[in-house]
């Protein structure tokens, strides 16, 4: 292997990159920017939810019942439905997620020392947020029914035993700090992604077999190339580190050093993968489709950006063959938990590990190829 | 003309169907990935770690223990001996709360209000708050668990007040709660739009990039009919991987489809179409193939994103509120929801799919004058 070759290599990739604007703009600006549309998205503190009334009670205790459920805005009333009729129509139209049916009589049988019934008609489609807002209802209207009347019965089971919760690395629990940190994940796919069409493209034109007939030998080429795309992507990560300390606020516990060296081997892991689907496709429409397919849209759901990691066998070893499930501990143990080397080292060397076999295989695949 | 449009789906066909391996992709990649990502979202969260310093070691502590272990979303991982030792297992992502129970917590528990006046005792929840999500969830069952144990403790106090307000709850559609019905239709969103985007975005990108873009624009073709013989590939991609996917959700996951199917394909077509429209523009604005994919990768994390499937978009801030309703999967998404769960007619979903409509037919305007343009 000779070093002259390779920053030969280098030196032609990294002109294709910079002649091409918008393929720089691309694999180096674009992640920080959809990292910023992202996070907003992302980070909504989710709980809001529309009811749609129907108090036939009218009285005060009803209007007050309302107005506790929605106090503090996790409820918000988008509808009060006057008139008789099928009240389902609002969860069909997706006006509300749930209507809420105060009976004639609710404030009477209440005040009397009755229990008094109110309906709740829920649209159970989402059934995670559907039970989730349903449990948050009952607590309000438990919450409520000792105000009602007997306002002496025993409020309070906890009295001599209260519970002190604390969360750590995110006091507050804001999404947008847990968020952030793991969309970089998602984002920094895109130089990994450009490095692999770069390769499918010299098949693809030609001007690969313009590279055989020169000296430059296989791993000279490879590297030259990873090289371009490697820095390519550590300085995107350097710009989405930005972006989540300026723009978000997200904290950096952790070293500067290690997220530099992390990132890059995040890098080595995704173009690692990227150069295996390169060196099997003809073109790049199919490495587009394969990548998107088994590598991009998969993240989204299977590398614990929202849930946590499955367990069922299968889900479970194609998320540990995604670098981005190892980049996501990594990313969200250096910002928010403070964490060094040592303490990510398994995820750490998950991706060396992955990225080594990737380019060990894609290297076997294109020695074939030149022989 | 229709002469011509069919000479040119005929190359664009003879072009797909010689690309055999992005052809078998194309057919069976999409009913993996349906089957994989369906199999592995619709699981609940359940079996969260959770280590244990149990300072009290009374038969309360323990039935504390078992209440803990007993909810479905924690699992214990371990009693450690001391705090710090529980919070290294944070740090690892070994466990993702420490309850400590304090020493004292069977006498405070069995007898309310007794202790008010001493110092008062506190179970202390720390939790991993590095991803909220699931440390709400953690929080929310592990605090049931130490209600339920205390109120069991002190003779069942606490169900004196709950009868005062009866709700009785009604759970509409989806009665059951299966989080299947809600992902797999979803699912079945993504893939038709996955399909139809890879295709249809590179089609111009590599006539351009490859030189026959010239040759094309050497032939009696209008802009129009170009545009028409890209875009056919990618529509019968889409609408047959529509077609298998949907039968695989019904047949293969047991998901109802309440509404008309005829609504349903009608509007699939829509929504493919739009998407070909976003596909084509991409194509035409991009001068290589790599920088097509890129803009399709970056449109689809948007789209993904303001899909409202990953994270609900209700209050979303201005701006982001306009792009999101200009995303047809945002729609189509609900679209499909719709009428395949709430047996939703064309009266209920029509706004979302005059949205589409619109947003279809400004970006095919788009494409067309775009491609026009490069022709000159």
């Amino acid at each position: 292997m000779s070093l002259h070759r390779l920053l030969v290599v280098a030196r032609k990739e990294f002109r294709h990159l910079t002649r091409d604007l918008r393929l720089l703009f691309l694999v180096t600006v674009a992640p920080g920017l959809l990292l910023i549309t992202l996070s907003y998205v992302f980070a909504l503190d989710v709980g809001q939810v529309d009811i749609a009334v129907r108090d036939l009670d009218q009285t005060a205790l009803s209007r007050d019942l309302v107005s506790h459920i929605t106090a503090d805005g996790d409820f918000t009333v988008v509808a009060r439905v006057q008139e008789e009729g099928n009240v389902e129509r609002f969860l069909i139209n997706r006006t509300a997620d749930m209507v809420l049916v105060i009976p004639r009589g609710f404030s009477a049988r209440a005040l009397s020392g009755e229990p008094a019934q109110i309906q709740c008609i829920v649209d159970g489609v989402d059934a995670l947020s559907a039970s989730q807002s349903l449990g948050l209802l009952e607590s309000r209207v438990q919450a409520f029914a000792p105000r009602m009347g007997d306002a002496t019965a025993g409020l309070s089971p906890v009295a001599g035993l209260s519970i002190e919760e604390r969360a750590w690395y995110n006091e507050a629990l804001k999404s947008v700090i847990s968020m952030v940190p793991g969309l970089m994940a998602v984002v920094l796919c895109m130089p990994a992604l450009a490095f692999a069409l770069a390769l499918a493209r010299e098949k693809e034109m030609g001007s690969f077999e313009g590279l055989i007939v020169t000296p430059v030998r296989g791993v000279e080429y490879l590297i030259g190339k990873l090289l371009v795309y490697e820095v390519g992507g550590v300085l995107s990560g350097v710009l989405a580190l930005l972006v989540a300390t300026w723009w978000f606020e997200v904290p950096l516990r952790g070293a500067f050093s290690d997220f530099l060296l992390l990132t890059a081997d995040y890098m080595l892991a995704s173009t690692g993968i990227s150069l295996v689907v390169a060196s099997v496709v003809r073109n790049q429409q199919t490495a587009m489709f394969l990548i998107l397919m088994i590598f991009f849209v998969p993240s989204f759901f299977l590398a614990g950006l929202l849930r946590p990691v499955a367990e069922e066998p299968i889900p479970r070893a194609l998320a540990h063959a995604l670098p981005s499930t190892h980049f996501i501990s990594i990313s969200r143990g250096l910002f928010l938990k403070g964490l060094g080397l040592s303490a990510l080292r398994d995820q750490a060397l998950s991706l060396l590990g992955i990225g080594l076999v990737c380019q060990a295989i894609s290297l076997i695949l294109f020695e074939k190829k030149l022989a | 003309m229709l002469l011509r449009i069919r000479n040119l789906i005929r190359k664009e066909l003879i072009q797909l169907g010689r690309d055999v391996m992005l052809t078998v992709f194309i057919v069976t990649l999409p009913a993996l990935q349906l089957i994989l990502l369906a199999r592995s979202t619709t699981a609940s969260i359940v079996g969260l770690d959770v280590a244990v310093v149990d300072r009290d070691r009374t038969s309360a502590s323990r039935r504390l223990l078992e209440a803990l272990g007993n909810k479905e979303e924690l699992e214990i991982y371990g009693l450690c001996p001391t705090v710090n030792e529980a919070n290294r297992l944070l740090d690892r992502g070994a466990a993702i709360l420490t309850v400590v129970i304090p020493e004292g917590f069977s006498r405070a528990a069995s007898m309310p209000g007794s202790s008010r006046a001493t110092e008062p005792l506190a179970v202390q929840l720390i939790v991993d708050g590095s991803n909220d999500l699931i440390a709400d969830i953690a929080l929310g069952a592990a605090r049931q668990a130490v209600t339920d144990v205390v109120a069991d403790a002190a003779g069942g106090v606490g169900s004196s007040t709950a009868s005062l307000v009866d709700l009785r709850t009604t759970v509409r559609f989806n009665p059951t709660f299966d989080v299947k019905l809600f992902t797999v239709p979803a699912q079945v969103g993504f893939i038709v739009y996955q399909v139809t985007l890879a295709v249809a975005s590179i089609g111009l990108a590599r006539e351009r990039e490859l030189g026959t873009l010239e040759q094309l624009m050497v032939m009696p073709l209008t802009r129009l009919e170009l545009v028409i013989g890209k875009a056919l590939p990618a529509l019968i991609a889409g609408m047959l991987n529509f077609l298998v996917m949907l039968a695989v959700a019904v047949w293969g996951f047991g998901v109802p489809v309440r509404g008309s199917v005829w609504l349903l394909l009608g509007l699939t077509l829509l929504f493919v179409m739009a998407e070909i429209g976003f596909g084509i523009v991409i194509s035409g604005l991009a001068q290589t193939q790599q920088q097509a994919i890129l803009f399709v990768f970056a449109l689809a994390m948007l789209d993904m994103a303001f899909s409202g499937y990953l994270v609900p978009i209700k209050s979303l801030p201005a701006g982001l509120a306009l792009l999101a309703r200009a995303a047809p999967l945002n729609h189509y998404l609900t679209i499909m929801r719709s009428v395949m769960l709430r047996g939703a007619g064309l009266r209920a979903v029509w706004p979302h799919a005059a949205a589409m409509a619109v947003v279809g037919l400004v970006v095919t305007a788009l494409a067309v004058r775009n491609v026009s343009r490069r022709l000159d």
